[in-house]
């Protein structure tokens, strides 16, 4: 009855999403719906069949923020999109927008993530969530048990994996899956599905290096990649790699630089100027823990409010900055890499610094760094022991 | 201080409060850790953004230097250009009036300037004539646009005037033989409208004289009339006035009589209604003698059968009482 009220051409999309209650310790269902035209939402709860909230305008949310297995913050809240509440959103989306994932290896992650990333995000397939990991011989046996491969790969793949810490990423895109499968077999010849899949001109640039080809390992079938995504980011196998917490530095990739798409520029800029990622991952901050996170800078800046709500509104991908030059301080060498808070004085004074090239106001200013020389360690724990 | 040994020495009660402030000075230690993170951070930023500043501040004074550098440059050059562009004007100048000055070169330019005008003074007969010859070109042109127009019209209406005459040939000696019957219809009619005016004049002249002599006639009937009339007429007002005066003296005597009559006959009247009054007036006073008489014989009576009873005849019937009475 309610559609029929509703205007036939208002485009919504409804998903149904869980918020985990930490007070009581359960997870709760709701139905968000997003209204496309005016980027509103409703959240409904199913349980007590009340409005939990009422369509609200929240700009910062997007169309691209909406899928099966994406993270959203409303009003400070975590939901997890777990799944599509009618049929025509699943009929519009679940074609389209696919998960998919991959993994890679550290000889090739090290010389080409940022070029990856980029050339991904160009072909249109977003980066969900990704984190650095570091296996353990048990971890791996693991990891490939359930892996319908051959022997001779399986080993190869297990000692490359072994071999240092690796990459882990979920994927969101189009025929996600296709696409990166044939991206592997490209100039392979071994399969006629590769010819079926058109590669576009960049991807077919970026694997025609053979190391690149040979560095990544997707799954094939979208089953695998369900079992894969659910044993990086759902089951806790404590497989993320550690952080050195020695002479090392912590980078805040902002959400608003993920969002606009500019995650592998600044990787790729960041990989290239001398400096290495000892750990990464992508999380989504609540609200509170960003507040907790900025409590140094409550009265130092008057900035702290919009910059906490920067930090809440998506996914960040926190980096362990290492100077590739053991003799430097890889803080203050970062930090001057970085440039000044403001990129409207950073354009001026130092134009080759990260948010001179891709900062826009003091808040957005694409990469946060830690300030204080004796806060890293304090924030890389923060980041990477103490959110979970 | 150790659990155990704080345990062997106080109560439980002691323990807990021992650890809300370890809790507390835990927390204080923790605030007091982060107002001096916030106090290096502040000072560091201050630093930054004076440096910041100050670099800022260079930057903008080596800008505006440089460009009032190269302001100074570009006027100076300004000034070199335009002093040696006056220099080659004085030079050029100088080399101009030298030349005018010298006679053969004044000679040479009368000489050119002569033969100039005389080159255009040439040219421009030439312009004229041209431009005449042209003129006559033209006007010769609408002449015999003219001549063209006149001879068409001309053919034109002579073909029409041939076209018209070959029509009226056509049609010529019909047209002329119904015109001759016409006017001598025409000359009928004339003459028979004249003829029946003539003798429509003459009975008009005769019926005037019939006329004034049967009006004359008439007058003198109606003349005559009215005499008669008038003479009928007094007669009879005469016989009627007459026999009105009869009438009225008859009425009279009449009226004299029936007023004798009447006033007698009242008279008559009031003698017999008083004879009959005085005879009812007289029956009633003896019918009123003998009904009183009869009434005190009645009560004689009475009285009489009632003596010596002890009867109290002459009783005063009982009044009512009351303030309306009263």
């Amino acid at each position: 009855m309610m559609t029929g009220a509703a205007p036939p051409i208002e485009r919504r999309l409804a998903f149904v999403a869980e918020w985990y209650q930490a007070e009581a310790a359960i997870i709760r269902t709701f139905l968000v719906t997003y209204f496309v035209a005016d980027k509103a939402v409703e959240v409904f709860d199913q349980r007590s069949k009340k409005t939990f909230l009422r369509r609200t305008k929240i700009p910062e949310l997007t169309q691209r923020d909406f899928f099966v297995g994406s993270k959203i913050n409303v009003f400070g809240r975590q939901f997890d999109i777990v799944d599509y509440a009618d049929e025509s959103t699943r009929s519009n989306l679940a074609k389209y927008r696919k998960r998919g994932f991959v993994l890679l290896k550290s000889h090739m992650w090290q010389k080409h993530l940022g070029k990856f990333l980029k050339t991904l995000i160009q072909n249109k397939i977003n980066i969900n969530n990704g984190q650095m990991v570091q296996f353990t011989s048990k971890m791996v046996t693991q990891f490939l048990s359930g892996k319908p491969k051959t022997e001779v790969v399986s080993s190869v793949l297990m000692n490359e994996l072994l071999a240092g810490p690796a990459i882990s990423l979920e994927l969101i895109g189009d025929n996600v899956v296709e696409i990166m499968s044939a991206c592997v077999k490209y100039k392979r010849g071994d399969s006629g599905s590769s010819s079926s899949m058109k590669l576009s001109s960049s991807l077919e640039q970026l694997f025609e290096q053979e190391d690149v080809r040979y560095g990544i390992y997707c799954p094939e079938t979208e089953e695998d990649v369900a079992i894969d995504l659910k044993f990086f980011f759902e089951e806790r196998h404590s497989i993320i790699k550690e952080c050195l917490f020695k002479g090392t530095t912590l980078a805040i990739i902002k959400p608003h630089s993920i969002k606009d798409g500019l995650l592998g520029d600044l990787i790729d800029d960041i990989l290239s100027n001398g400096f290495n990622v000892t750990a990464m991952r992508m999380i989504l901050m609540a609200r509170i823990n960003c507040e907790e996170f900025y409590e140094v800078y409550r009265g130092i800046l008057p900035e702290y409010i919009p910059m906490v709500a920067q930090l809440a509104s998506g996914v960040c991908m926190c980096l362990e900055i290492a100077s590739s030059d053991p003799g430097k301080s890889s803080h203050s060498d970062f930090r001057t890499f970085c440039g000044p808070m403001d990129p409207e004085i950073a354009k001026l004074l130092r134009p080759q610094t990260l948010r001179a090239k891709f900062g826009k106001s003091k808040v957005l200013n694409a990469i946060h760094c830690t300030d204080l020389p004796d806060d890293t360690n304090l924030e890389l724990q923060y980041m990477f022991k103490i959110l979970d | 201080m150790e659990t155990i040994e704080f345990l062997s020495r106080t109560s439980r009660r002691n323990l807990k409060s021992q650890i809300g402030w370890q809790v507390a000075q835990r927390m204080r230690q923790w605030s007091e850790d982060l107002d001096d993170r916030r106090m290096q951070l502040y000072v560091q930023l201050q630093n930054e953004a004076l440096q910041v500043d100050e670099e800022v501040a260079e930057l903008l004074r080596l800008r505006a230097d440089e460009a009032e550098r190269q302001r100074h440059e570009w006027i100076h050059m300004e000034r070199l250009k335009r002093e040696e562009a006056e220099q080659e004007l004085l030079k050029v100048k100088q080399q101009q009036r030298e030349i005018e000055n010298s006679e053969a070169h004044r000679h040479m330019q009368i000489k050119q300037i002569l033969w100039e005008s005389k080159q255009a003074q040439l040219q421009q007969i030439e312009d004229r004539r041209a431009l005449k010859r042209r003129q006559a070109c033209v006007e010769i042109l609408w002449q015999r646009v003219w001549q063209r127009l006149d001879e068409s019209r001309e053919q034109q209406q002579q073909y029409e005037q041939q076209l018209r005459r070959l029509l009226e040939g056509q049609c010529q000696t019909e047209n002329l033989a119904r015109d001759q019957q016409q006017k001598r219809q025409l000359q009928q009619q004339v003459l028979q409208e004249q003829r029946e005016c003539a003798e429509a004049l003459e009975v008009a002249a005769a019926n005037d004289v019939r006329k004034r002599e049967m009006e004359l006639q008439q007058h003198q009937a109606k003349r005559r009339q009215q005499l008669t009339d008038l003479q009928a007429q007094i007669q009879q007002n005469l016989r009627l006035t007459a026999s009105q005066a009869a009438d009225n003296q008859r009425e009279d005597v009449a009226s004299n009589m029936r007023e004798d009559r009447q006033i007698y006959e009242e008279l008559m009247q009031k003698q017999c209604d008083r004879a009959l009054n005085r005879d009812w007036h007289q029956q009633y006073m003896t019918h009123t003698a003998a009904e009183r008489a009869a009434h005190r014989q009645g009560e004689l009576e009475r009285e009489r059968a009632y003596l010596g009873t002890g009867c109290v005849l002459g009783q005063r019937p009982k009044q009512p009482y009351g303030r309306a009475v009263r």
